[in-house]
């Protein structure tokens, strides 16, 4: 539940080729604010910087310029109130579902009394069952199937009570079925903390499905494009949304704008067919 | 050897005989899928036994046989070294020279390994010359432990430390430096400090990589050490065989090979059970 404000933020990196080195702009001059428990998810073609921004808002690097403001408070390094979903999930694999659980909670337990040893495991089993993994805790992830796995790194992620969730691309490596199931679950997880989330996708669907609001990226230097705010009336009441001709709608401006800009990047890169990997899907 | 030994002699000769019989006869019923297993997994071993009980007996002339006793004979002399208990002597010299040598290397070569990898300058300085040491054969340099450290325990100890210490050391950091480095960033997004990733992230991801390392140690320590002992000790199993060489107890001297390929079995096999239990996560 906190508001975040990316403002005028540069990312620049150093390509050392034989002789030469090139600086290639990965993000330029970008500025995104998202609200006070808001979902918004972010599409853009492949290289356009999704990730190097959400690693600046995670604070695993630093912008060349500009700030990122969580809060109001310009953000140094990493934080617990910020906690990231990565698509290989990254799971510690000699520790069990739960103890990967409480590694964040460890963290949070320092300096505090009321965090102990059981403790810490109660709030791990309960987050394991919030994600549908009752009686899974003590498996290790290579005992565990790509969706469980990714359950648990929801769970890890979600049970130090993070403000901000940052997800990249965290269903990407799921078959359709699961990505639809663990989708359903993020969404309820999330109407019930009111944790803000800021959600990297490839999946056009996805984003629509998912976020309140969609920031369309282009690539090269990568930038905000275009937000849509997604108004779907029937989402409550609709069996299948994603079949609606509103949702529809959305999905063809985004397309639209994708093409644009990977068309502009396939131009400059002298490669018209550049890979907008499923985002056409 | 006394005659008092030959009934123990004699029945462990018609153990092994019995075995030989069931190896002949493939199992017929369910009952001896047991057996089946033991023999799958130790008959070359079972069948190598056999051979060095019959051969001496049946092939070797008997001014050769003095030189290559039959298995029965040798089994009489281990037998004869432990009830008077100086197997134990010697085996305790040599347990607790390559306990102590090992150890130092471990505790050691891991905490160094995971520093050099933690600063790669470190690492890249200092790896060619790791390398040579890596290279050179512990063995190579007995004639200098001597020199400098004389023939006494510290001489000793010194070159099994010397044999294990590179192998952890360097296993140590090619496991530190293969930590994959998302878990590094999930785990400072996860509020980890420096020390804490060092603890819980590189050292677990490192451990099976350091436990070959530590595999590799204690082949090497066990034998480097054995051939120090020849060399020059009073006690241990290296001793014991060279001794018993050259006093012409030729049985005694085989009892002590024997007891020596034992105990770098046993040793291998307890590292890899301990292995197991620390990496049960990394089983599949
Ligand atoms: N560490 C780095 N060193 C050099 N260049 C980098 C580095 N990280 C990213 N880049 C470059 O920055 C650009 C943006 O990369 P980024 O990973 O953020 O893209 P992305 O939008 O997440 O792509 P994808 O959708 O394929 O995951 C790319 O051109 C990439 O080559
Ligand atoms: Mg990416």
């Amino acid at each position: 539940m906190s508001s975040i404000e990316i403002q005028n933020v540069s990312k620049y990196f150093q390509r050392k080729a034989p002789g030469t080195t090139a600086t290639v702009t990965a993000l330029e001059e970008v500025n995104l604010s998202v609200g006070h428990g808001e979902f918004l998810t972010l599409v853009g073609p492949s290289g356009c910087g999704k990730s190097t921004l959400l690693d600046i808002l995670a604070g695993l690097s630093e912008p060349d310029a500009g700030q990122v403001l969580v809060d109001g408070e310009a953000i140094s390094g990493p934080g617990l109130e910020r906690s990231v979903v990565f698509q290989q999930y990254a799971l510690f694999p000699w520790k069990t579902a739960a103890a990967n659980v409480e590694v964040g909670l460890e963290s949070l337990a320092r300096g505090r009394r009321d965090l102990g040893r059981k403790q810490r495991r109660e709030r791990a089993v309960e987050y394991l069952r919030l994600v549908g993994l009752e009686g899974f805790e003590d498996r290790y992830p290579s005992e565990l199937s790509g969706g469980m796995r990714q359950r648990v790194a929801i769970a890890r992620a979600l049970a130090h009570e993070p403000k901000v969730l940052l997800m990249d691309e965290p269903f990407a490596a799921l078959d359709a079925q699961t990505r639809e199931q663990l989708q359903e679950l993020l969404l309820q997880i999330w109407k019930r903390t009111g944790t803000t989330i800021i959600f990297i996708t490839h999946g056009i669907e996805e984003a629509i499905y998912l976020g309140q609001r969609v920031a369309v990226m282009s690539g090269r230097p990568g930038r905000i494009q275009r937000i849509i705010s997604i108004d779907l009336e029937h989402r409550d009441t609709e069996d299948d949304v994603r079949s609606t001709t509103e949702f529809g709608r959305y999905r063809h401006e985004i397309w639209n704008l994708l093409h644009a800009s990977a068309d502009s990047i396939g131009a400059k890169a002298g490669q018209p067919e550049l890979a907008l990997a499923g985002a056409a899907a | 050897m006394s005659t008092i030994h030959v009934p123990a002699a004699e029945s462990s000769k018609a153990k092994i005989t019995g075995e030989a019989t069931q190896l002949a006869k493939p199992p017929r019923n369910a009952h001896s899928n047991g057996l089946r297993k033991i023999l799958d997994g130790s008959g070359a071993i079972i069948l190598f036994l056999v051979v060095w009980e019959v051969i001496p007996q049946l092939v070797l002339a008997p001014s050769a046989r003095v030189f290559l006793p039959p298995l029965h004979e040798v089994l009489g002399a281990l037998w004869q070294l432990v009830a008077s208990g100086e197997l134990w002597v010697h085996a305790q010299a040599s347990l607790g020279r390559s306990i102590a040598g090992f150890a130092l290397a471990i505790l050691t070569g891991v905490p160094a390994g995971l520093v050099i990898a933690w600063y790669p300058q470190v690492k890249n300085f200092l790896n060619p010359l790791l390398e040579v040491f890596r290279n050179t054969a512990a063995l190579a340099l007995l004639p200098v432990f001597t020199l400098l450290l004389g023939i006494g325990e510290t001489s000793k100890i010194s070159i099994v430390v010397f044999a294990a210490f590179f192998p952890v050391l360097l296993n140590t950091i090619l496991g530190a430096q293969s930590v994959d480095p998302l878990l590094i960033r999930a785990a400072r997004t996860l509020g980890l400090t420096n020390v804490e990733i060092f603890a819980k992230v590189i050292l677990p991801s490192a451990l099976p990589t350091i436990f070959t390392g530590i595999r590799m140690a204690g082949t090497a320590s066990v034998l480097v050490l054995i051939a120090a002992e020849m060399i020059g000790a009073k006690a241990g199993l290296g001793y014991l065989i060279t001794n018993s060489q050259a006093s012409f107890l030729i049985p005694q001297m085989y009892a002590a090979i024997l007891t020596v390929s034992i105990l770098g079995f046993a040793v291998n096999a307890g590292l890899v059970a301990l292995e197991r239990r620390f990496s049960r996560w990394n089983q599949q």
